[in-house]
């Protein structure tokens, strides 16, 4: 069947013309025109190569529209009123629900389009999202997902088993496992990749390989991973991202990249921080990425003083500049009472989104040169108490995965 | 097959009084599906690739005029006003306002219809600057009509029956919404 069948037409509408431009809408249009025909919806959804090929003009554009992931993972009334713990293995959860939010107010629900159960949303690349179910100190079940297509694909679980440890670490409370998602460009290859913490001289770096749907383990030093604080690394330059903490208190944090394409672990390195403070070793870093791509480090210290700064350049430790910075006092009314805050994104101008996890709230701050942050907007998770939630930026797109080979 | 003294006496004999002016500046001509026949600068023919390739890879004499049964008269003159355009602007510095201004008048009086045409006919004419301009024009004027006006402009038939179409709407209902459908 032809993309275009002329009816009283004076000229022959060549099929290459129509793909390139459809190539230049965006994302709402192309999900719209899935209706104009089967053909046009199989090319828009099903055609891995119209996806990348979508991908790569709006990258070139700039037209690429980011999207934040709004994951509600419920839970039934918890016993004794206590509030839902995210690891727990043995919390009766209910089925995830999503919902997609564009600019301040403009929230879809969306159709997951799979009957697995508590999955969790853990990181996006390209607009593809890794999904995992939590499970006795890992991720299992994996699958990948295009919230902007439906597109839907479950990962093999690896053929070798994975040890059930318990962790010694009590500064790891938080998480047991540290993971990250990201594209080889070269060969167009999307890796998910899991990391165990570090019990002896070598660590196993578990990478799936999308392209040749195989896992691997590769052996890692363990001094590239010990003391990490945060689960999700972040993507920046074909490479995931942790701070280090080799000795909490005492050394320099540092940070660590795995390199997708070579399979290996390098330092970058972190801004030089203020070293007139006491206590200097004691901030908290978080890595987050800047809308755009670029690298970016909040830090807070013992004090409630936090800094954003920003990796101009990729890897060259001169390139670091400070964004923003205030101080916990600082910050808007919404903050009152919320100790707990996590941005999702920081962008260029200022504009940072915030989860307030306490108030399962999101709020939108503006942070101006010598002035204090000002609440912009503000999204409530409308959910019954029991449950909580996350947010993670993606990028809209029409990006898929050829068949399995 | 001519060989080039040949062309240029031929040239000579057909020129008026700037005979020396056009003698320096050599014409291709081509003529379209409606019969109309195309004086065609040099370097501006060499911006169309079918052209270019018609003439230099059998080294064709320019005396031979060019059949394009694919291409309407008026779609020739609105290929050779961008092409001129480009070729001028190739010698400029900073010619990137005047440029903008230019397209912009360029597809001013020019129905999505029309434009869709045009677009093809850059695409078998291959010339790649103007069909990568013409499809993103096409896309802006189109991204937030509904799925009639599409099928409509393409020329596609419909081949959901009612059920799946319902269905397939349901899938993403937000994508169909806040659309602009004045005619164009």
């Amino acid at each position: 069947m032809s993309m275009s069948k002329m009816k009283n037409e004076s000229f022959d509408l060549h099929e290459d013309v129509i793909v390139k431009i459809l190539c230049r809408l965006p994302v709402k249009s192309l999900i719209r025109f899935t209706c104009v025909s089967k053909r046009w919806r199989s090319i828009i959804i099903s055609d891995p190569q119209f996806g990348k090929s979508h991908l790569q003009v709006a990258s070139q554009q700039g037209t690429l529209c980011p999207k934040v992931l709004i994951s509600i993972y419920p839970t039934i009334k918890a016993i004794q009123g206590q509030i839902p713990y995210p690891f727990k293995d043995d919390t009766p959860w209910l089925p995830s629900r999503f919902q997609s939010l564009e600019g301040y107010s403009s929230v879809n629900n969306l159709t997951f389009p799979s009957e697995e159960k508590s999955q969790r949303v853990m990181a996006s690349c390209n607009g593809l999202v890794l999904l995992g179910e939590y499970y006795k100190s890992y991720f299992k079940n994996l699958s990948i997902w295009n919230p902007s297509t439906g597109f839907f694909r479950k990962i093999p679980s690896p053929s070798f088993g994975f040890e059930v440890t318990k962790s010694t670490e009590k500064k790891n409370y938080r998480s047991f496992l540290y993971y990250g998602f990201g594209q080889v460009t070269a060969t167009d290859d999307y890796k998910p990749v899991l990391i165990k913490p570090a019990l002896g001289d070598f660590v196993d770096v578990h990478v799936f390989s999308l392209r040749a749907n195989l896992w691997k383990v590769i052996k890692a030093p363990s001094s590239s991973c010990i003391g990490w604080i945060d689960g999700q690394g972040s993507l920046s330059n074909g490479a995931i991202h942790w701070v280090n903490y080799p000795i909490y208190g005492v050394s320099d944090p540092t940070m660590v990249a795995f390199d997708l394409a070579e399979e290996e672990f390098r330092q970058v390195p972190l801004p030089v921080f203020n070293q007139n403070e006491d206590g200097v070793h004691l901030r908290q870093i978080k890595i987050q990425v800047l809308l755009g791509g670029c690298l970016c480090v909040w830090s807070q210290d013992l004090y409630g003083h936090s800094e954003f700064w920003v990796m101009r350049e990729y890897g060259v430790p001169e390139s670091w500049v400070k964004l923003i910075q205030f101080s916990q006092d600082d910050l808007p009314n919404e903050f009152t009472s919320c100790s707990s805050w996590d941005p999702t994104f920081v962008s260029e101008g200022g504009t940072m989104l915030i989860k307030l996890l306490d108030k399962k709230e999101l709020v939108w701050i503006e942070c101006r040169q010598e002035e204090n942050p000002v609440c912009s907007a503000q999204y409530r998770i409308e959910e019954f108490p029991w449950a909580i939630f996350d947010g993670t930026l993606y990028d809209e797109t029409l990006v898929s995965l050829p068949e399995g080979l | 097959m001519s060989t080039s003294t040949d062309n240029n006496a031929s040239i000579t004999q057909e020129s008026g009084p700037s005979a020396a002016v056009q003698d320096i500046q050599k014409k291709i001509v081509v003529r379209t599906a409606d019969g109309e026949v195309f004086n065609l600068k040099e370097e501006v023919a060499m911006e169309i690739d079918i052209i270019k390739t018609f003439f230099q890879e059998d080294s064709i004499s320019y005396e031979t005029v060019m059949p394009l049964p694919n291409v309407e008269g008026w779609e020739m003159v609105k290929v050779i006003e961008y092409c001129t355009k480009h070729v001028e602007l190739k010698h400029k510095v900073d010619g990137y306002k005047e440029r903008k201004a230019f397209q912009a008048l360029f597809v001013q009086n020019l129905s999505t219809k029309s434009l869709l045409a045009l677009t093809n006919t850059a695409n078998y004419l291959e010339v790649k600057y103007l069909l990568d301009f013409l499809c993103q024009a096409v896309s802006e004027q189109i991204k937030n009509k509904d799925v009639d006006y599409v099928r409509e402009l393409f020329g596609v038939e419909n081949d959901f029956n009612d059920e799946e179409y319902e269905q397939v709407k349901a899938e993403a209902p937000w994508a169909h919404e806040n659309l602009n459908n004045d005619l164009h």
